[in-house]
């Protein structure tokens, strides 16, 4: 070929690519329609992985799985069990079973009617195949489910579970319809059919989610006022990865609700009147651990020390710009149990206090600085995952106890390397965090049956263990409150946790938007939601 | 040449099976596997450890890469994913257009405005309209894309309203993802045709072409462009790689429909079939499009069909 037919030969050979890709572009993403009641858009950072919620969560599901499904019973943000689709209940006297009382009229999207036989078909199909879900351990300790009548269903247990409630109530224990399960074969994480207050619309890959009013929903949660339909025709959740984006999209007009923990971003946001802002206090904790099975972070007093040498109000003002509240307990606010108070047998900021601490511990501060034992140099390996604002954190972090005359050394690895170091023991100070419904938290992350799996601190204390092991059984709510408070003083005291703060994020809304709420678990509400102009 | 496409396309599989092993080993390797990264916080190991027999994780990595690779070759079976149990083939037929139709339009993009753009410049070579050109290439390829794209963002979608902010549906959309994706490559074309339409146009041929007479301008577009052409082609196709990466990237930050998200996400989620089947996917284009671009060079260029370059 000669050189001057070569530049048509690229074009060509370029537009044939391009012509191969040009039949299936994807489609617009779903325009608002404004006929009958307007559209709610938010953003979302993860697609969800599947809608079945007894499969994979991710975000995204997580975001989604409270307006599909309903659950037995719900929890309120101020930490309480309500009735969902259960009217009542009953402990038996033993402890080890749960009656539910359904609650009448419930229907399916699919027009099938909810009673105790899709009750039991929903937690024997969690049982059998929902081993990726996780509560999968927690569905796991249900011995049996059976139905007793048309609307009534017993839950037996083994031993005395009191974290029932908190297990029923978290999105991934919704309630399926049987008929819409045989029907949708292998996609039922494509095609969820609940009671929720909002059926799947559409779901395109890549793009969004639209969710579609339920018109016949009247057995809403009792935190609402508004129990029947919702006042509006469709929630959108729009597939924006990128924070910068999202809110160039919150600015634009494309999404009317965005969770901000950019600092400077909301500063400018509040001073913007198309929006409201609200701050909002999340419920996980971010704390310090330590690993308790290796020396010198075994000896409670060098665990002690360290933790007095942390300034938790240096770290919320510096590393996080006001974003959070200074954290002093193991349980976060919502969780039975919580107390402020018992942070006096924890241990607040005095370098004095720290440096005396590793004296008893036969520490002696070198020529350098350093503190050191028989010529070993007290030093610290800091593991946390990549996660903002993590890396802002363990710099404060090191700072301080630099400070104090400990040199720290930061490694940050993707969250699922970081659970495997912590499983095998590879770290010495663990800059992590939690986000549970029950106190059971703390038997989950701190008790001696746990080691090596969710217990990441190989903290482990006999007295704590037999409080923990009382209060999972414990089905009074005064009695149980009381039991947690006794573990935490203990744990306090031993501080294998120092806990720093809990986050806070900001809800920024616009204007049109009314009557929006943050429930448990930073759920949000959209029961009393009005759309101005609608 | 018929022996040389042979050669070519033996190389091809052969580098297929180096990907597909690379990237299978290391998310195998890669510290934390599927069933911890699936189950988080609360797991205990009893479920973690049920959860990856049934994943069959358990098994030699040797013997899960050749029973992956026997599917995947045999039957084109591709797996399903470990997280949304979907069909990894189907997953990747939804979104590999959306980043086709960007990295298409973008190389195209980054070609005829390049090749435009360096001639403009080296027929105006040392006028105010060439220190323009060489200055915008510079920063063309100094900025980061991430950075360009914000500031488009704000600009254009925010400031002007002219174009939406994100997403993807209407030629509108397209705009400011291509323009972003396409601009380094931009850049580089134009700076290369600018510096060979200098060189081959001092060329014996050329000044022959104008003493016998030949108006400068065809001297211009039929002798000295084609002949300036080749070190663009080459880099083109040498950057295309380049232009894929940099899709995941643009396709992030507009929240263009693509496969790069899902690619990224699925690396976290340490969900192998998918990772796997998107490479499987991605890389015989890349790979096939590289030698498109080689097998264009030796027609442009009979030197290097016959293996003297």
């Amino acid at each position: 070929m000669r050189p001057k037919s070569s530049l048509p030969a690229v074009v060509l050979v370029l537009s044939l690519l391009i012509a191969g890709c040009a039949g299936s572009t994807p489609s617009v993403t779903a325009p608002a329609s404004s006929g009958g009641g307007g559209t709610l858009t938010r953003s979302m950072t993860d697609e969800p992985t599947s809608l079945d919620p007894q499969g994979a969560a991710n975000s995204g599901a997580n975001l989604m799985l409270p307006y599909l499904f309903d659950t037995l019973v719900t929890r309120q943000s101020d930490g309480q069990y309500v009735p969902l689709l259960a009217e009542s209940w009953q402990v038996g006297s033993d402890g080890k079973t749960v009656d539910f009382k359904l609650r009448q009229g419930v229907k399916f999207h699919d027009g099938s009617a909810l009673d105790a036989k899709a009750v039991v078909f929903t937690f024997e199909r969690f049982k059998a195949q929902g081993d990726k879900s996780p509560i999968a351990g927690n569905i796991k300790e249900i011995a049996s489910i059976t139905a007793l009548d048309e609307s009534t269903v017993r839950f037996s247990f083994a031993k005395p579970t009191a974290t029932v409630f908190s297990t029923l109530s978290m999105p991934y224990a919704g309630i399926l319809s049987p008929s819409a399960v045989a029907a949708a074969g292998q996609d039922v994480g494509r095609k969820p059919v609940g009671t929720g207050p909002f059926k799947l619309g559409d779901w395109q890959s890549g793009v969004g989610v639209t969710l579609v009013r339920n018109p016949d929903y009247n057995w809403g949660t009792p935190e609402a006022k508004n129990r029947g339909p919702v006042k509006f025709e469709k929630l959108v959740f729009k597939l924006i990865p990128d924070p910068s984006t999202q809110l160039a999209a919150l600015q634009s007009g494309d999404v009317d609700v965005l969770f901000v923990n950019e600092p400077s971003q909301l500063t400018t946001l509040e001073k913007d009147n198309n929006f409201a802002v609200q701050r909002v206090n999340l419920d996980s904790l971010i704390y310090l651990g330590f690993n308790c099975a290796k020396p010198p972070f075994d000896d409670v007093k060098v665990r002690q020390a360290l933790s007095f040498a942390v300034n938790k109000d240096q770290i919320v003002q510096t590393a996080l710009a006001g974003m959070g509240a200074v954290a002093s307990t193991p349980l976060t606010p919502s969780l039975l149990g919580y107390n402020a108070d018992l942070g006096s047998y924890g241990q607040g900021f005095d370098p004095a206090k720290a440096k005396s601490l590793l004296t008893q511990a036969g520490f002696n501060q070198g020529a350098d600085g350093v503190w050191q034992r028989g010529g070993q140099k007290l030093t610290a390996r800091l593991l946390t995952s990549t996660r903002a604002p993590n890396d802002a954190i363990a710099t404060v972090l090191q700072s301080q106890f630099k400070t104090l005359g400990v040199p720290v050394e930061i490694q940050q690895l993707d969250s699922a390397a970081v659970m495997k170091s912590t499983t095998e023991g590879a770290f010495d100070i663990l800059l992590w965090r939690y986000e549970w419904n029950d106190p059971d938290a703390l038997n989950i992350y701190l008790g001696g049956s746990r080691i090596r799996q969710t217990n990441r601190v190989f903290y482990s204390n006999k007295a704590v263990d037999d409080l923990l092991r009382k209060g999972l059984s414990e089905f009074d709510s005064a009695k149980r409150a009381g039991i947690y408070q006794e573990a935490q003083k203990l744990i306090l005291a031993d501080a294998p946790w120092q806990p720093l703060y809990l986050p806070v994020e900001g809800l920024v809304v616009g204007k049109r938007v009314q009557g929006l709420k943050i429930g448990a678990l930073g759920r949000m509400l959209v029961n009393d939601v009005t759309l101005a102009g609608q | 040449m018929g022996f040389y496409i042979a050669r070519r396309l033996a190389g091809i599989v052969l580098t297929m099976l180096a990907v597909s092993f690379l990237v299978y080993t290391g998310l195998t390797l890669a510290p934390g596997d599927t069933a911890e990264a699936l189950l988080g916080e609360h797991a205990s190991a009893e479920q973690v450890a049920a959860l990856r027999s049934r994943l069959n994780l358990d098994a030699p990595l040797p013997e899960r890469y050749a029973d992956y690779m026997a599917a995947a070759v045999s039957r084109g079976d591709l797996g399903r994913s470990l997280l949304s149990d979907r069909p990894v083939a189907e997953v990747i037929r939804e979104r590999l257009p959306a980043t086709l139709l960007l990295a298409g339009l973008s190389v195209l993009l980054a070609a005829g405005l390049g090749i435009a753009l360096g001639l403009l410049a080296a027929v105006h070579r040392g006028g105010r309209l060439d220190l323009a050109l060489v200055s915008g290439t510079v920063l063309g390829l100094a900025i980061p894309p991430y950075w360009l794209a914000i500031l488009f963002i704000q600009f254009f979608a925010l400031r002007l309203g002219w174009l939406p902010v994100f997403g993807s549906g209407t030629a509108a959309h397209l705009v400011l993802p291509t323009l972003t994706l396409s601009l380094p490559a931009m850049a580089v074309v134009a700076r290369l045709v600018r510096a060979s339409v200098i060189e081959v146009s001092r060329s014996d041929f050329v000044r022959t072409a104008l003493a016998k007479g030949l108006p400068p301008r065809r001297v211009l577009l039929r002798h000295i462009l084609p002949n300036s052409l080749l070190p663009a082609l080459v880099v083109l196709g040498l950057n295309l790689g380049h232009l894929v990466g940099g899709a995941f990237v643009v396709e992030t930050i507009f929240a263009w429909p693509g496969l790069g998200r899902l690619t990224v996400q699925a690396i976290f989620d340490r969900d192998i079939p998918m990772v796997m089947g998107s490479a499987l996917v991605v890389a015989p284009l890349c790979l096939g499009v590289n030698l498109a671009v080689d097998l264009l060079h030796g027609m442009l260029d009979p030197r290097v069909r016959h293996g003297a370059l």
